[in-house]
């Protein structure tokens, strides 16, 4: 009894520290995060790399897009201002945009006093090949033609349009999208669509901004809608997205709670009738979902809402713990007690609890910050149950057994005498377990080479069909949005940033001009070297401003004195004050592409100077591979494609994985049963994994890292099966009872988890389903003989 | 006291003379959509009806720091919907065709710019200018365009000005006329002047043949 007083003043002491450092610690400051960011390995070799993905899906995930459309211009326009005020009043976002502010005025002070060393794109090819005389016949048509309006500024003030047009090529401006008036608006066959911006100050991820900033959306467009009938509202941003996955989070982690909950209410009243055994069962699982919740919170910064849906299954496994101690009373019906009840099933209990933290512990062997997350909330969860069951329980169990015979022991005994019980054993004791053993290996292999094996990043991924539909509504009316591929540009000072990226933007250039790319945007464009800038002043000076050159040809032919002239040539500077990095970046003018210069993330890494090309409308990806291929300052950054081949390198690890611990497993269980029996014991958790794999590839169903994930825990779950039926076999019809009420529990939960929005949830569950059913039928054919009954 | 009626004699002398210095401009007299379509809509029924104009122009630019103006002259054609071709004959032979998602200037049939307005959003200015001109189109031009207008004698006027942001060299545009516009004034913002004079515009109620379609063609 003193042992037991004991143990039970210990938990006690256990759970009082934990439901401190739940209430002061954890409770209302649990962040919890929504980002898929967040789960995913570091998949870059490159830290830069990494980094540099990381500040673009900050920026990119800080913005939200609105495209606000009617048949009508005026309508749109109308309903485009309701929305911005909307938005603005609702002080969620720190930026709201719908008049495009081209500030000339800003532009002018950055650039005036440089202009006599900027060119355009355009006219420095023109230059480049000694065209000059081109600008001279453009400047005279715009006199005649009405193309004269089409320049930005007045002919008198830039006669050549040499600064217009470098300045109409700081227009941001990509795809579709017009400036008219000041406002940027898509035209479509169905009228125009007006956009705006919503930029917030937030991390968008957390999972209470996101909540908040999507009702404020959702508000702000039904009272647009309403004020405007027949005004159509287009929204698409990471808001959007993670608002869609937290709301669906949420909405499975309560369905799968309160589902599991009720089956276990039932399941254990039903078993046990008596209140003590439920009031026990929800201790446990209570203090291990606690313990779960408070380690995830100290051990991780935000814990992911996707691991608190993985969670869910912790009751489902957790359960177990308590079944088995409270089926041990049917077993021992006269003589039973709670103290006793640790000597018969103590051990099997702990040795079941290690062997599935093994399997959770091989998640935590990869560097997934998402499966760690996991990992360490379903080990900590059994831990902290299991340990209630072993400390806890033997003080506050029932004194004497229950009186009744449950039905599932009914149904068991009745399946222990069926005749078939003895047949694969029978058969075993004729061939030994070996050649069983190799045809199940055999139909594992033939599985495992004809699933279908899909490494995509959309297996983690789950968006609402709603929002892919709108999503692509906007990007057919932008005419193709930002891709989530671009490159990097590394240089060991700015300049030799800058020449690289203008090396890169010469080529990109030529596959916009040939359609293999739509679009994109870069610092050099609105920010040219030193090098360049000379270039152009070298250029301008000997075509241009040159005497008899071709500004003074064409002032002549449209009549300009030679007086005036010569005043123009003279205004020409002769060493022109070059842009600088610094004053760039601290105009007002270059906000828009200011996202692109990432000085802030390469000079920490010791990496000098980067930037980053973002491309729209890539049409042509091995063409864009060829560039980074030629250009080493230059590299092609494609994050998806990397993110697949990490899962596909994952799950060839899990694999590899997955066989040593087959192969450890068995050479510890003939260690302790010697090697017919150990090999006999292995027949389950061998043909749980093959028989699953073969189902996946018989149904078709396409398997990724994550089935084969579980089917360590498969492995894990499964090995004790054989175990308890092994040590239990004086009692086989309760012991029977008790994993088949525990299977039945961790097939619910996980079952649950099959029918998950998030793809990569629905694997784990299906494959834990699929292959803790396959175990437990084999395990209960392959064990009969142990059954030391009637023969 | 005396003083004081002075003060007022001379307020309302200024008030008296406001209308008349405001007769000056067609800028003094803001108009909406709905007010244009009232005043305009019975004198310009005819070209509301037409679905393509064609005639004649002259057009005179006046530079600052220019004496003599620069004078040009061609065709123009404008079917509603599709676009408008401007011919330029004198000076030179040019072309500019410009719809709502191209400008094409040819020269000798020679393609020598293709903007895409996509690209380009001064094309749209440019084809917003040509839409006052032709369609006169009271709602669309107010989404870009303050809207004045004003009689005259013989016949109105209507005023533009680029709502802000619009920005670019354009600062007015007046556009005159009767039952069909006649003249059209584009004053850019450092004083430069475009004076365009429509002459024999030829209305037509049917849509455009395929000869005159070719040419909007990219």
């Amino acid at each position: 009894m003193a042992d037991l007083r004991r143990r039970f003043w210990l938990w006690l002491g256990a759970v009082a520290a934990l439901g401190l450092a739940y209430g002061f610690g954890v409770h209302g400051k649990m962040q919890v995060e929504t980002d898929l960011l967040a789960m995913l390995p570091r998949v870059e070799r490159d830290a830069l790399v990494e980094e540099a993905v990381r500040a673009l899906s900050q920026a990119t995930g800080r913005r939200t897009l609105f495209l606000v459309g009617a048949r009508d211009d005026a309508l749109a326009r109308r309903a485009a201002e309701d929305l911005a005020a909307a938005l603005s009043r609702a002080q969620a976002f720190e930026r709201v945009t719908l008049h495009v502010d081209v500030d000339a005025g800003a532009l002018d002070a950055l650039y005036g006093a440089h202009r006599d060393a900027l060119l355009s794109d355009t006219h420095r090819q023109w230059l480049a090949a000694g065209a000059a005389a081109r600008l001279g016949d453009e400047a005279l048509r715009a006199l005649y033609t009405p193309s004269g309006w089409l320049r930005a500024r007045p002919f008198a003030d830039d006669p050549l349009n040499l600064y217009g047009d470098f300045l109409a090529q700081q227009l941001p401006l990509a795809g579709t999208l017009q400036l008219q008036g000041d406002v940027l608006v898509a035209p479509s066959p169905d009228g125009p669509y007006l956009l705006v911006a919503a930029e917030t100050g937030d991390n968008p991820f957390s999972l209470q901004a996101n909540t908040r900033l999507d009702s404020v959306i959702a508000a702000a467009i039904a009272e647009t809608q309403q004020r405007n009938p027949g005004a159509e509202v287009l929204c698409s941003g990471v808001v959007r997205h993670a608002a869609a996955a937290s709301a669906q989070g949420q909405a499975e982690l309560a369905t799968f709670g309160s589902v599991s909950l009720v089956a276990i209410v039932l399941l254990v009243v039903l078993t046990f009738r008596a209140l003590r055994p439920l009031l026990l069962t929800l201790v446990s699982l209570g203090v291990g979902t606690l313990a779960a919740l408070t380690a995830c919170h100290f051990l991780f910064e935000r814990v992911h809402l996707l691991t608190l849906v993985f969670g869910s299954s912790l009751t489902g496994v957790g359960v177990d713990y308590s079944i088995h101690y409270f089926a041990d009373q049917f077993r021992y019906r006269d003589t039973w007690n709670p103290r006793d009840t640790l000597h018969h099933v103590g051990p099997a209990i702990l040795v079941g609890m290690l062997a599935t933290a093994a399997g959770y512990l091989a998640l935590l062997l990869l560097p997934f910050p998402g499966l760690r997350q996991m990992a360490v909330f379903s080990i900590i969860g059994i831990v902290g149950a299991c340990a209630t069951v072993l400390l806890a329980y033997p003080a506050f169990a029932n004194r004497t057994p229950a009186a009744h015979r449950p039905a599932a022991l009914e149904f068991t005994e009745r399946l222990s005498k069926l005749p078939w019980e003895r047949a694969m054993p029978a058969m075993l004791r004729g061939h030994g377990p070996l050649p069983l053993l190799v045809l199940l290996a055999g139909i594992g292999a033939l599985g495992a080479w004809q699933v279908n094996f899909v490494d995509d990043v959309r297996a983690l991924q789950s968006t609402p069909d709603w929002l892919k539909k709108q999503d692509a509504r906007i990007r057919e009316l932008l005419g193709g949005g930002q891709d989530t591929r671009f490159f990097l540009v590394e240089g060991a000072s700015a300049e030799a940033a800058l020449q690289a990226e203008e090396q890169l933007r010469d080529g990109l250039n030529a596959l916009v001009e040939r359609g293999a790319l739509a679009g994109y945007q870069a610092v050099s464009r609105a920010l040219p070297s030193l090098q360049r800038q000379q270039q152009n002043h070298a250029w301008l000076a000997a075509q241009v401003y040159a005497p008899g050159g071709t500004l003074a040809r064409t002032l002549a032919g449209a009549g300009y004195s030679a007086g005036e002239i010569a005043r123009r040539r003279a205004a020409f500077a002769t060493t022109p004050p070059l842009l600088d990095p610094a004053r760039w970046l601290a105009s007002p003018a270059s906000a828009p592409l200011r996202g692109l210069w990432l000085e802030a993330v390469s000079a920490p890494l010791g990496r000098g100077y980067a930037t980053v090309v973002s491309l729209s409308g890539v049409r042509d990806l091995p063409a864009l591979q060829a560039l980074d291929a030629q250009l080493p300052a230059a590299q092609f950054v494609d994050r998806v494609a990397r993110i697949s081949e990490v899962l596909q390198r994952f799950r060839h690890l899990a694999a590899a994985g997955l066989a040593a611990a087959f192969v450890l497993i068995a050479a510890a269980l003939m260690a302790r049963y010697g090697p017919a029996v150990g090999l006999r014991l292995m027949i389950a958790p061998v043909g749980g994994a093959a028989l699953t794999l073969a189902t996946l590839a018989l149904l078709a169903i396409p398997a990724n890292l994550f089935n084969i994930l579980a089917l360590l825990l498969v492995l894990g779950m499964g090995v004790d099966y054989a175990v308890f039926m092994r040590e239990g076999r004086s009692a086989r019809a309760t012991v029977i009872m008790a994993i088949l009420l525990a299977g039945l529990m961790t097939l619910l939960s996980f079952g649950l988890l099959a029918l998950s929005a998030t793809p990569f949830i629905r694997s784990l569950g299906l494959t834990v389903v699929l292959g803790v059913s396959f175990t437990f039928v084999l395990a209960l054919l392959s064990s009969g003989g142990d059954n030391p009954g009637p023969r | 006291m005396k003083a004081g009626r002075g003060v007022v004699l001379v307020l309302a002398l200024a008030l008296a003379a406001t209308p008349l210095h405001a007769a000056d401009s067609v800028f003094e007299h803001p108009a909406t959509p709905a007010a244009l379509a009232q005043q305009l809509g019975a004198a310009t029924r005819s070209l509301q009806g037409a679905q393509t104009l064609r005639g004649g122009y002259v057009q005179r630019k006046t530079l600052q720091g220019v004496p003599k103006p620069l004078e040009a002259e061609g065709t123009f054609l404008f079917a509603r919907g599709i676009g408008i071709a401007w011919r330029t004959i004198r000076p030179f032979e040019s072309e500019l065709v410009i719809t709502p998602t191209d400008i094409i200037q040819r020269e000798n049939g020679r393609v020598t710019l293709h903007l895409a307005a996509a690209r380009q959003p001064s094309v749209r200015v440019v084809s917003d200018i040509f839409a006052a001109v032709f369609a006169l189109d009271f709602e669309q031009l107010a989404a870009r365009f303050e809207l004045f207008s004003r009689g005259v004698k013989g016949g109105w006027e209507l005023g533009l000005r680029p709502r802000a942001g619009a920005g670019g060299a354009l600062k007015q545009i007046v556009v005159g006329g009767q039952s069909q516009v006649q003249r059209v004034r584009v004053s850019d913002s450092n004083g430069d002047e475009t004076d365009i004079r429509l002459r024999d515009t030829r209305l037509s109620a049917h849509a455009p043949g395929a000869d005159d379609l070719k040419v909007f063609q990219p």
